[in-house]
């Protein structure tokens, strides 16, 4: 008897939140952030750590939803490195994007006392659901020993829970 | 319980559910107020469609025979037909002219940014939404300007990367199409 | 006409299918036909020298529809400062037939109705000449300027409302 009391009062705190929320923030807030959601971005990345063959030996997605012109930023922290992506996504009248990469890298060696900060902006026009590629570190040229890269793979779809027409 | 008139606009123009349609279809049966929503409605849309021309069928011809002058590839031979039986010697300066820039962009080119490709458009870069913004209906703006000042959040997302090696810079940094990349591997 | 989803269309045949339609709603928003006409070529040509293709004739009348409205907003705006609205409505002119009195009615109606279109505010002309002379629906107008379809509801009634406030100053014939 006691536990349907609790599961009862849990779903009256919820509904009245629910409610309370509506009432506070009005249908103003609801309408515009379902429009927002109806015309928002889904910013897809593969991160992936890459050795000097081409091999993958590691890789993390990640998938988050924005809207035109509002960026997402990507943090990968390693031993002796912070690199961090900061990736906007301009959508044009012609449903296509233009993306735009904003890299910094703060690096050091473990064995000195050394750090660099490096930066770096790009763009790049891409149509929907094409995938870039964005080298924080540049790409690999000498494969004579065990080298290893980054690299962010970047696709930006529309966020329809509709796929067809 | 009556129906706003958004809700009955929508009706006249067929875009309801079914369910819903069949819901508001039977309210109009015994409501005067309603019915008169939307006899109004139906009376604008009606002058405004009045209003509506025919299109002629001789005007798409005329259109189209004015875009087929102006993207065929027959008029570029034109040109090239027309000046080489006005000037030989000027076409063929213009070509070694336009190997000689080509050649020295491409030339440029390999001391700069590799993807640089010579003749890219600039235009393609740039980007303002003025013309075509995201245009949010909200009848109080200030209220819901705070509520967006207060949860504007960044978006982020943090990952740690394996050990145990150095990672080491290996060059410029580089953004390009994935297609683009692995066809110059 | 619902043309659907294909791979490989031609030139041509998005031509047939838009070219009405996008006609239809140039002049509507400028109201020369002459100039209707250099606006729709514009937007062809454009069209036709888009780099990326668009997957569908669907797709691609949205993005006709789309440029040649912003084209046709555009004159209408370097136009506006030129020459007073009303006289050009004028000029425009319906032909009046000197018979019947509901045919001289009919005609004074056009005009006073296209002078109120003219006179609402853009975002809801837009629409208005979408669904009434473009014949769309509320997705494919939603698609066209990018907004949901609940905006395109909210704004087809608005336009609708204001409409009849503004031609119910005037005795008009109601049809």
């Amino acid at each position: 008897m006691l536990q349907s009391d609790n599961l009862i009062k849990k779903i009256f705190v919820v509904v009245s939140l629910f409610l309370f929320h509506n009432l506070v923030y009005g249908v103003d807030i609801n309408d515009a952030l379902k429009y927002l959601e109806e015309n928002s971005l889904n910013i897809k990345t593969i991160t992936r750590v890459v050795d000097e063959q081409g091999l993958t030996i590691w890789n993390a997605n990640m998938s988050k939803i924005t809207i035109s012109g509002k960026s997402v930023k990507v943090k990968l922290q390693g031993v002796n490195i912070l690199v961090i992506t900061d990736i906007t996504p301009y959508i044009r009248y012609d449903n296509t994007i233009l993306l735009v990469s904003q890299g910094e890298v703060w690096i050091g060696s473990s064995e000195s006392d050394e750090m660099n900060h490096y930066s770096t902006i790009k763009s790049l026009p891409v149509s929907m659901g094409e995938s870039a590629l964005f080298f924080p570190l540049g790409v690999i040229k000498a494969v004579d020993r065990k080298i290893y890269n980054i690299e962010l793979e970047i696709q930006v779809n529309p966020n329809n829970r509709d796929s067809g027409e | 319980m009556c129906f706003d008139g958004q809700t009955l606009s929508a009706f006249l123009d067929n875009e309801l559910e079914s369910s819903k349609y069949l819901i508001v279809k039977e309210h109009l049966q015994s409501c005067s107020d309603c019915q008169k929503t939307i006899d109004l409605l139906q009376s604008v849309s009606s002058q405004v469609k009045l209003a509506n021309n025919q299109v002629e069928s001789f005007t798409k011809e005329t259109v189209w025979t004015r875009l087929s002058h102006s993207t065929s590839p027959g008029r570029g031979l034109d040109f090239w037909h027309r000046a080489f039986i006005i000037s030989p010697t000027l076409m063929i300066s213009l070509s070694f002219l336009f190997i000689a820039i080509l050649g020295a962009s491409l030339f440029f080119s390999i001391f700069n940014d590799s993807s640089s490709f010579p003749f890219s458009n600039n235009a393609d870069l740039s980007f303002e939404s003025e013309k075509y913004p995201l245009e949010i209906p909200v009848d109080n703006v200030e209220k819901v300007l705070a509520y967006f000042n207060i949860h504007d959040e960044p978006l982020e997302f943090y990952m740690q990367l394996p050990g145990p090696s150095d990672f080491v810079i290996q060059g410029e940094p580089l953004f390009l199409k994935k297609t683009d990349y692995v066809a110059e591997r | 006409m619902d043309v659907g989803e294909d791979q490989s269309y031609t030139f041509k045949e998005v031509y047939d299918a838009v070219f009405p339609v996008l006609y239809k709603v140039v002049y509507h928003i400028i109201r020369e036909k002459t100039i209707a006409e250099d606006l729709c070529q514009e937007a062809f040509i454009r069209y036709y020298n888009k780099r990326i293709p668009l997957p569908s004739i669907n797709e691609s009348r949205y993005w006709l529809i789309r440029v040649a409205k912003n084209l046709a907003f555009n004159y209408r705006k370097r136009k506006v400062r030129e020459t007073n609205a009303v006289d050009k409505l004028k000029q425009e002119g319906v032909k009046v037939q000197p018979d019947t009195q509901d045919n001289i009615l009919k005609e004074e109606t056009i005009t006073v109705v296209k002078k109120a279109v003219d006179n609402l505010p853009v975002k809801y002309r837009t629409v208005l000449i979408l669904k009434e002379y473009g014949e769309l629906n509320y997705k494919e107008i939603a698609k066209i300027l990018h907004i949901s379809e609940n905006n395109v509801k909210i704004r087809i009634y608005r336009a609708r409302v204001l409409l009849e406030k503004k031609l119910n100053r005037d005795d008009l014939h109601v049809f």
